[in-house]
């Protein structure tokens, strides 16, 4: 589990960016967080394996606190994290090198290594592309090899720090797909994202505003909330409100695409 | 006054490397008009958008803005491009340097200079304290904003945006379009390039949709939708399945108003029977 | 895109199977003997050498060839001086000749860079990247790196970075090439300003990406200590052969 205690964090120049968060990210699930550019998402992620450190309060990941460089090692291990730019997060030449990266650091043994590396290609579904050089790689492979990078540290919390936004929508799709892949495996999930859409498939969205959490709950409900106090949420999803306002459609089901939406109508037709 | 593409063929590389991108493009945008150009990853939009001010000169055919060539350098004045990846297109210490970056290479100096910068901050609608600081400490919205600004600066009359969407909340999509909006009202032509149809559909006079380096199809947003059998919008995807499975609604719409109407009168219908 | 300068080209030859720290001291040993040499014949000698390597490497010449074309600039501004600055008999009557003793001059050091970056290249096209980095991060295992606050396996790491790195940040410099061009700069016209705008901007966002870098790096618990690598290097007897052969032949060649 990681938990954040009464975490406040502000930059040296003195704006703060998180105010007084208290979050627990429990084992397996799959959380989402939303919000708008400079409301705290990509700070409050970083907490999570200690790049940045709490200004007040506390951040643990299974009862390590990230406040001890000691336990830094064995959080990174635990947390593994991908970042938005493809361009700028790859370290080998190649993408085998690029995913041996993280397990070379851990000093395994090369059998171990040769086999993290290769199933992790395998997860993300580049087997193929070991040796082809990550210059040659669009942006949606380019991805993949961070992921399969982070992969291979056997981590299990996985954050992703808008991972999609410089994608086109084919590799946003593909990357999200892999992403659910490894929610089934068991992995946990933290996933910032700018994409209402790929909200639909997590378990939990919070909704960040101002360096603070201002709604937490399912993404039916989120997307409720949001709907409610008049926010632009995607347009399938406000026809589904509205329909079910009219009283057309049920309140209890939230239809996730154009097709489960045309089967709930037909039915109430 | 417009831009005109007439014929364009264009071809990366030489010999058995070559590549055809573009295929005999023509089309026009008028100056008080917006355009969507659409089209899937690697249908060539880019490359396309990069020909209308002389970033690239055509293999064949030509693009004149106005009347004129755009090898001329007016024309590089005239169409400001706002590429994709606005982080990536900063290059000045401060955003009053980046902003300023597009007149004086046009000759624009002191008190008119800081006119044209402050005039374009505020058209984007950002505070004006943002200009002394460095375009790499703002957010990705902000940057996005600032990087138009620098475009806007020049006081084009026709401004092409590219993927202006992609890493935007929808807060600051909505943002953009009222800019946009403000701009067209004010004359200046509006190309948006994009390979989501949803965000263009809604604000664009017509819609060009690129397939293959090939122009596939030119018309109003709503020809589109009752022509084209795929992409179209979840929401006009669900009308159209409505009416495959009997129910009377129309299908070449993409509007939540528009589908709630139609959805409410099929159901009321139905009701009102029974 | 087109296949980026001095990259690895896959093979099986036995240059690409060699070890990498037996290349590396060949490589060295090679430009030694370059530097020495002032004997055009001489030259001839090593780049007949080049073409039987790059033959049993089974890489195309072409691709090694194109690797200098970067420096061709550099090549004839050498030549041209020691064209016509080298006293000796003028090849022409002018007041400002070439002479014949400047365009054998010229020949042998131009000769000497193409050469140098010509064996550069086949160690690079024969040999993986991270081969490359870690037969430097062994060769300099014995090196008191420790007493400069480093180690090899950062300097390795350092440098692989720094080879991979440079086309992200030709990448890089397109699109701010293209968003300065948009914006009214014509680079044709002013050669040297409009490098001057590139450059600094290319610097400035290649200190940022070596931010996310290292973000990304720190992700992955790198440490800068011992680290695993995923090639294993084998020194076979034929490894050990060829380089005593060449480290002999070169203290040869030059002391004799």
């Amino acid at each position: 589990m990681i938990r954040f205690e009464g975490v406040s964090y502000s930059y040296p120049d003195d704006r703060q960016v998180l105010n007084g968060i208290d979050l627990q990210i429990e084992k397996g699930t799959f959380t989402t967080i939303i919000g708008d550019n400079g409301s705290g998402k990509s700070t409050l992620v970083r907490h999570m394996n200690g790049l940045l450190t709490p200004s007040d309060g506390t951040v643990s990941v299974c009862g390590m606190g990230t406040f001890d460089p000691e336990n830094l090692w064995e959080i990174r291990q635990m947390v593994g994290m991908v970042f938005q730019d493809p361009h700028s997060q790859a370290v080998g030449a190649t993408v085998e090198e690029d995913v041996a990266f993280g397990p070379e650091n851990l000093a395994l043994k090369r059998e171990e290594v040769r086999i993290r590396v290769s199933d992790s290609i395998l997860d993300v579904g580049l087997e193929g592309f070991e040796e082809h050089l990550l210059m040659n790689l669009s942006g949606g492979q380019l991805q993949k090899t961070a992921l399969a990078g982070v992969l291979a540290m056997k981590a299990e919390y996985l954050v992703f720090d808008e991972v999609t936004s410089m994608l086109d929508q084919d590799s946003r799709s593909q990357v999200l797909e892999i992403v659910l892949k490894l929610n089934r495996m068991g992995k946990t999930i933290v996933y910032v994202t700018h994409h209402m859409e790929e909200v639909l498939a997590s378990d939990r969205v919070i909704v960040m505003e101002g360096g603070s959490v201002a709604i937490d709950g399912s993404p039916a409900d989120v997307f409720r909330e949001l709907y409610n106090s008049g926010h632009r949420i995607p347009p399938l999803m406000e026809l589904v409100f509205r329909l079910q306002d009219s009283g057309i459609l049920d309140r209890g089901v939230l239809p996730v695409n154009a097709n489960s939406l045309m089967e709930g109508l037909c039915q109430s037709m | 006054m417009s831009i005109d593409v007439k014929g364009l063929c264009f071809s990366y590389g030489k010999g058995k490397n070559e590549v055809q991108v573009l295929k005999d493009i023509t089309f026009s945008i008028d100056s008080n008009e917006s355009v969507g150009i659409v089209g899937k990853v690697g249908c060539g939009k880019t490359t396309l958008i990069k020909h209308l001010n002389g970033l690239l000169m055509p293999d064949s055919g030509n693009v004149t803005v106005d009347g004129l060539p755009s090898s001329k350098k007016e024309v590089c004045k005239k169409v400001g491009i706002l590429f994709q990846h606005p982080s990536k297109q900063l290059f000045c210490s401060t955003v009053f340097e980046d902003i300023a970056y597009g007149p004086t290479n046009f000759g624009v100096r002191g008190d008119e200079l800081d006119s044209c910068v402050h005039e374009a901050i505020r058209e984007v609608g950002l505070a004006e304290e943002i200009l002394e600081r460095s375009p790499f400490t703002l957010s990705g919205g902000e940057m996005r904003l600032v990087a138009l600004a620098g475009v806007l600066s020049s006081f084009p009359d026709y401004i092409v945006l590219d993927e202006p969407t992609s890493g935007l909340s929808s807060s600051g999509k909505a943002n953009l379009f009222r800019i946009l909006d403000s701009l067209k009202n004010n004359g200046v032509g509006i190309v948006l390039v994009s390979h989501q149809l949803e965000d263009v559909l809604d604000v664009v006079d017509r819609l060009i949709y690129l397939d293959n380096g090939k122009i596939a199809f030119e018309g109003t947003p709503s020809e589109y939708l009752a022509s084209m059998p795929s992409p179209v919008p979840q929401v006009t995807e669900l009308m159209r399945g409505l009416k495959r499975s009997g129910i009377d609604v129309k299908d070449d719409i993409f509007s939540v108003d528009h589908a709630f109407e139609e959805i409410y009168a099929a159901w009321s219908e139905k009701k009102g029977v029974l | 895109m087109a296949e980026p300068l001095f990259s690895y080209v896959r093979g099986n030859s036995f240059l690409h199977n060699m070890d990498p720290r037996v290349k590396i001291i060949s490589v060295m040993c090679l430009s030694i003997l370059i530097f020495n040499i002032s004997v055009l014949s001489h030259l001839l000698v090593l780049a007949v050498l080049f073409g039987m390597l790059t033959n049993i490497a089974g890489v195309s010449i072409s691709v090694a060839i194109r690797s200098l074309r970067p420096m061709v600039i550099f090549f004839c501004f050498i030549f041209l001086i020691h064209l016509f600055f080298t006293d000796g008999s003028p090849i022409f009557s002018l007041p400002f000749s070439p002479t014949y003793e400047g365009l054998e001059k010229g020949t042998v050091v131009t000769g000497r860079f193409v050469l140098l970056i010509l064996f550069g290249s086949l160690l690079t096209s024969t040999t993986r990247p991270a081969l490359i980095t870690s037969g430097i991060e062994h060769l300099l295992r014995p090196l008191p790196l420790g007493k400069l606050g480093t180690t090899s396996f950062e300097v390795a790491t350092m440098m692989s970075l720094a080879i991979h790195f440079v086309p992200h940040l030709l990448w890089y410099v397109r699109q701010i090439k293209d968003a300065q061009m948009s914006r009214g700069l014509k680079y044709g016209h002013h050669p040297i300003s409009g490098m001057l705008s590139l450059a600094i901007p290319a610097l400035r966002g290649s200190m940022r990406m070596a931010d996310d870098v290292a973000l990304s790096m720190e992700s992955r618990c790198y440490q800068g200590n011992y680290r695993t690598s995923l090639f294993e290097m084998k020194m076979a007897a034929s490894d050990r052969f060829v380089c005593i052969f060449v480290v002999l032949g070169t203290a040869l060649i030059i002391y004799a």
